[in-house]
């Protein structure tokens, strides 16, 4: 599989929850992040409206609509980047004390 | 709604759903998520039951086999389990736990029997999610493994009790001691033996049910396994999307354009330096390409693409040279040179063993020259006849 790197992430020091200046600054990381994101992914929101040529390998050039398809991360990145509470699930809304049941469809 | 107050970043973005991004991975979810958990389990399991020495015995023993590590230290003794040792673990677990637990007697029979079947369904439904490629059957087996795991998972129950829950039960416990003490007093019954036995059924029965209300499975790793199946029937196998890959490239990507920068400004500095190598690997392959469809490159940048074609190419890689092996081999001159034996012996037998084993167009040449050039590699081929797994007189050719 061929990467390619784009950006490295800040990664802000753990803070602890307790005191409220703490807080201010764990809040001001995440805005950071959610930022840099953007600013990532600021190419891809027009591309993906409109569309872009693109070559093909069979030497045609077709109409590509590039769309971000997969985050690859553990669970604790996604729930920062999605802004979830911890115990919650990425892909449905089950209630946090069925997670160990047989999951139903939600 | 189990929403944290701020935004999505991924939901400004045209023709994505968010809940689609997410990759579900062997690594984090069930090699450091639930292995991780079920270590903890079985260790109190094994404890319970008395098991632990004989699974610690079954453990240290395991013989070594081709791809799998065998385990340096006792099972208790490890203390970091990382993804390497749990991968390990999870090839093997199954077997050490059924040997360590043979020769169930009475009472025991029922808990091992259901603790293994618990174990196996999740190392079975680990195995179908490394899976390359499925079919409907194949994730049918995996949805029916998954469902097993929950059914049987009753049984480790147990070793999640939290010090809360622990705590309640005592306090319950003490309560209900000395109401029954009170009731003795006025009671003074015949039978002490029977009144204590059935004392302590019902002090048992209540700690079942306050476990069953109190302790629970609600891990959300436990839960994320149920989007197994469903995401390989929208987007494929899952090794695919391993978060290993990251971690990998982590080294190529990260850690060369850190020590090759001066540490100031780095991040910046690494990721220019990665991608000006990666637009100059892709140029040099466009030409490459170009030059070989024959179009017309002027002679200069061809000087350049001979000089830097081999750079291009990817690093011969030399692998460690395991002891008592030579590096210095290349043709059968070198090996009669070495092993001290007669280069007409050598030529005499190559030829006696292609004419009567080898098929016709296989054959070797007669010819002692062009046997002298030949690479030594093709004289490493070693075929050991194996025994079929239930054949009785059907071998296998192993090529080493």
């Amino acid at each position: 599989m061929a990467g390619l790197l784009f950006a490295s992430l800040p990664v802000p020091p753990k803070l602890s929850k307790s005191s409220k200046a703490n807080r201010c600054k764990r809040k001001i990381n995440a805005d950071t992040l959610q930022d840099v994101c953007e600013l990532i992914f600021a190419p891809l929101s027009d591309v993906a409206h409109v569309g872009i040529p693109i070559e093909c390998a069979d030497g045609k050039v077709r109409l590509c609509l590039p769309i971000l398809s997969a985050w690859i991360a553990d669970h604790m990145e996604n729930v920062a980047l999605h802004g979830l509470k911890t115990n919650a699930c990425l892909k449905c809304e089950g209630p946090t004390n069925e997670l160990g049941t047989i999951a139903r469809s939600y | 709604m189990n929403l944290a107050i701020g935004q999505n970043i991924f939901h400004g973005l045209d023709r994505v759903s968010a809940s689609d991004l997410y990759k579900p991975d062997i690594l984090y979810t069930i090699y450091l998520g639930l292995f991780k958990h079920m270590i903890d389990w079985i260790k109190a399991f094994l404890k319970k039951h008395g098991r632990l020495q004989a699974f610690n015995e079954v453990w240290k023993a395991l013989p070594p086999y081709p791809g799998f590590l065998v385990p340096q230290k006792a099972y208790r003794e490890v203390t970091q389990w990382q993804g390497k040792e749990i991968r390990n673990l999870a090839r093997c677990i199954l077997g050490v736990l059924a040997v360590a637990l043979r020769q169930a007697g009475g009472a025991q029979a029922i808990p091992f029997k259901s603790a293994l079947r618990c174990l196996r369904a999740l190392v079975d439904f680990n195995m179908m999610a490394q899976y390359r490629s499925h079919t409907p059957d194949t994730i049918a087996y995996m949805e029916k493994y998954l469902d097993q795991f929950h059914r049987m998972k009753d049984i480790l129950l147990v070793f999640r009790v939290t010090k809360r829950t622990q705590a309640k039960v005592d306090k319950q416990r003490k309560e209900i001691r000395r109401q029954r003490a009170l009731m003795h007093e006025r009671v003074a019954t015949s039978q002490p033996r029977q009144m204590r036995d059935h004392d302590r059924d019902e002090e048992d029965e209540m700690y079942m049910d306050m476990i069953h209300g109190e302790s629970h499975f609600n891990l959300i790793k436990m839960h994320l396994l149920s989007h197994f199946c469903h995401h390989i029937h929208q987007f494929s196998n899952i090794p695919m999307y391993s978060t290993e890959i990251g971690e990998l490239g982590d080294k190529t990507q990260i850690r060369e354009g850190w020590r090759q920068s001066n540490k100031n400004g780095a991040a910046r500095l690494i990721v220019h330096s990665y991608c000006c190598q990666h637009a100059i690997l892709i140029r040099l392959l466009n030409l490459q390409c170009v030059k070989n469809r024959g179009a017309d490159i002027s002679p200069d940048v061809l000087k350049h693409l001979d000089r830097t074609t081999s750079r291009v190419l990817p690093p011969v890689i030399c692998w460690r040279i395991l002891t008592g092996r030579r590096s210095d081999v290349s043709n059968i001159v070198d090996f009669s040179r070495i092993l001290g034996v007669s280069l007409e012996i050598i030529y005499y037998e190559l030829i006696r063993y292609s004419r009567y084993n080898l098929p016709i167009d296989l054959c070797l040449p007669e010819d002692h020259s062009t046997l002298q050039s030949l690479p030594f590699e093709l004289l490493t081929q070693l075929e050991v006849p194996v025994l079929t797994f239930h054949g009785a007189d059907v071998y296998e050719i192993h090529r080493a």
